[in-house]
């Protein structure tokens, strides 16, 4: 399932307008998936209060939609243990690739923030905030190139920090400022 | 026999009126045939089916009213909110500039009914679409922005509202007649500030509400006195204390709006000290009037941006401080929180640091932006792009009042003609 962020963002607008335009409504299924893509964007707000106006009706009709919402919870009160174990929700066939891209989401975001704040920190709590066992958790320190003692991992900003930059400065820039200083001329 | 013929009278004059194309005459006779409407009830399904919206939008809208406020008298209410929505979405704006009001007034009834049976998020695209039916343009403020808003803010869906607020207003519409309506004004700006705030866009919000209690008043208004309440919390949520209010504020805010907000001008001055427990106490001494105010979500987040502002006072102290040291100073309950807060704020980019846990250390950074990629350039790009659409639109705003009538005429009579002129002219540029 390979869908670009900018078609989630596609997505997330067209449910939204639905929505409205329905009256005020989705259907299950579209609820949980709007939930869903909520939570991988990190947009947390928007999830909460989508979770707020679903009716209780639906809410107590889809068990899933509540797990979805569990983790969204949980991310919200910055509850590492917990985000992870709702992730371990028994998903459905539809919801489960959105839920897997919202894990590896949330781990990726979660180390580069680890990366950015830490010089060091304690292997078990690094295990906690990506919510892998202390092997699998040095194999990830290692393919970031972050070394430890046995105690303490030291992330290396560095390493990771090497952003691309997409936008490129190009010729309709330079025409863009071009018009600025005809404007600021007048 | 005589009630059919009536109606069949109704709508020979209706077709004479249409043909010849005489709106004004049109709008007057439906004015007047409102009683009779509303004794046909039941024959109104009917009556609409034998017109349509691209020549009879006005009598449509006429049946559509008379319909909506006898909704408890119908046999099939939803209909008429379907029927309302095809409206708003299909008349023909043309007809329509003859009844603005009239039109309002359906969309006003409309938002209440649908409010009182508690259905609010089923009018929010028909009210969008009734709002881009009456405006000139997007800019332009009509008496449905405050009923859009409260529907968004009711039904806890926001975003639909926020492309017709991030529209600043730049004229107002005349269906609210010549003195539009003042609540409506204050509405919009204080639900729109509401739904800023919950969006946690504060610095809109904050202009939003400062809009509401700048507006030249010379009474009290609830609206006003509310939005001021407001105020106070976003402002000392962005700023860490009441900013001033602008030269042009009516002197009912100092007299008597403030006196009325007194738990919020102390919570403020709690919020001064810094300290965590003098807020706090102060947000419970004044929990039933917070609460009352529907406030005390507003005032928790208040409280809990106390610690963040504590830490942050601290990076422009201290180049290292010991976590401990964190700790004690932002009076928080221990390394383990102080670590998370600090994640938060450099997750946010509040704050640049490095926490070392090894050696319990904190390492305060100085902000690493150089100024020197390309997303900056957009992002100046962007601003510089809506300061010269401001630009433009104040040209074209001062244009208009230079050419005035009553404004040509006070400038002529100004003793020195060219004087007074350049002195006046000066003044707008400014």
């Amino acid at each position: 399932m390979v869908v670009r962020v900018e078609n989630y963002n596609k997505i997330v607008d067209e449910l939204e307008r639905q929505e409205i335009i329905n009256g005020g409504v989705l259907s299950n299924s579209e609820y949980a998936k709007l939930l869903a893509i909520y939570l991988y964007q990190n947009d947390l707000l928007s999830a909460k209060f989508l979770w707020k106006r679903i009716p209780l009706s639906t809410k107590s009709a889809a068990a899933e939609l509540q797990s979805i919402w569990d983790v969204g919870k949980a991310m919200r009160r910055k509850e590492y243990d917990e985000i992870y174990i709702s992730l371990k929700f028994p998903w459905s066939a539809e919801i489960k690739p959105l839920m897997q891209m919202v894990e590896e989401e949330i781990r990726r975001n979660t180390l580069k923030l680890i990366a950015k704040s830490y010089s060091s920190l304690e292997i078990h709590k690094l295990s906690r905030y990506i919510g892998y066992d202390t092997q699998k958790t040095l194999a990830v320190a290692q393919e970031n190139g972050w070394t430890n003692d046995g105690t303490y991992i030291f992330p290396n900003s560095q390493i990771m920090y090497i952003t691309i930059l997409s936008l490129l400065i190009n010729i309709d820039k330079l025409y863009t400022l071009l018009l600025w200083v005809n404007f600021l001329k007048l | 026999m005589v009630v059919v013929s009536n109606l069949e009278e109704f709508v020979s004059h209706v077709e004479t009126y249409t043909i010849n194309g005489k709106f004004i005459e049109l709008g007057e006779m439906l004015n007047k045939s409102y009683d009779l409407l509303t004794s046909e009830l039941d024959n109104l399904d009917s009556l609409l089916e034998s017109f349509n919206l691209e020549n009879h939008s006005m009598t449509i809208l006429a049946i559509l009213y008379v319909k909506l406020s006898s909704i408890r008298n119908i046999a099939q209410p939803i209909a008429v909110f379907t029927q309302l929505t095809d409206f708003a979405l299909n008349a023909d704006i043309n007809q329509l500039q003859h009844v603005p009001e009239t039109f309002a007034d359906l969309f006003h009834l409309y938002t209440k009914t649908i409010i009182e049976i508690r259905k609010p998020e089923s009018g929010i695209y028909t009210l969008e679409r009734a709002i881009a039916k009456l405006q000139e343009h997007p800019s332009q403020l009509t008496t449905l922005h405050a009923d859009f808003c409260q529907l968004c803010l009711l039904s806890k869906n926001f975003k639909p509202a926020l492309p017709i607020l991030n529209n600043d207003i730049t004229s107002i519409s005349k269906e609210g007649g010549s003195t539009f309506d003042t609540k409506s004004f204050l509405l919009y700006y204080y639900y729109g500030g509401m739904i800023y705030t919950a969006v946690k866009n504060f610095e809109r919000a904050l202009y939003f509400y400062e809009i509401v209690i700048t507006t030249p008043a010379m009474t009290v208004s609830h609206i006003m006195l509310e939005a001021y309440k407001k105020y106070i919390l976003v402002s000392l949520l962005i700023n860490g204390k009441i900013i001033n209010v602008p030269k042009h504020t009516s002197q009912v805010l100092g007299r008597f709006i403030r006196p009325l907000s007194q738990a919020y001008s102390d919570l403020a001055t709690a919020y001064q000290t810094s300290n965590y427990e003098e807020v706090r106490n102060c947000i419970r001494r004044y929990a039933d009037t917070l609460n009352r105010d529907k406030n005390m979500g507003l005032a928790k987040q208040v409280l809990a941006s106390l610690y963040k502002r504590n830490i942050h006072r601290l990076t422009k102290t201290f180049l290292t401080l010991s976590l401990n040291d964190v700790t004690n100073r932002a009076k928080l309950d221990g390394v383990e929180q102080v670590e998370s807060y600090i994640l938060d704020m450099i997750e946010s980019n509040k704050i640049f640091a490095t926490i070392n846990i090894k050696d319990g250390m904190v390492i305060f950074h100085d902000d690493p932006e150089k100024y020197n990629n390309p997303i900056l350039l957009e992002e100046i790009e962007q601003q510089i792009e809506s300061c010269v659409k401001i630009d433009k639109e104040i040209r074209s705003m001062e244009e208009t009042v230079e050419l005035n009538p009553s404004y040509i005429k006070k400038v002529n009579i100004a003793p020195d003609e060219d004087l007074g002129n350049q002195k006046l002219s000066a003044n707008f540029a400014v």
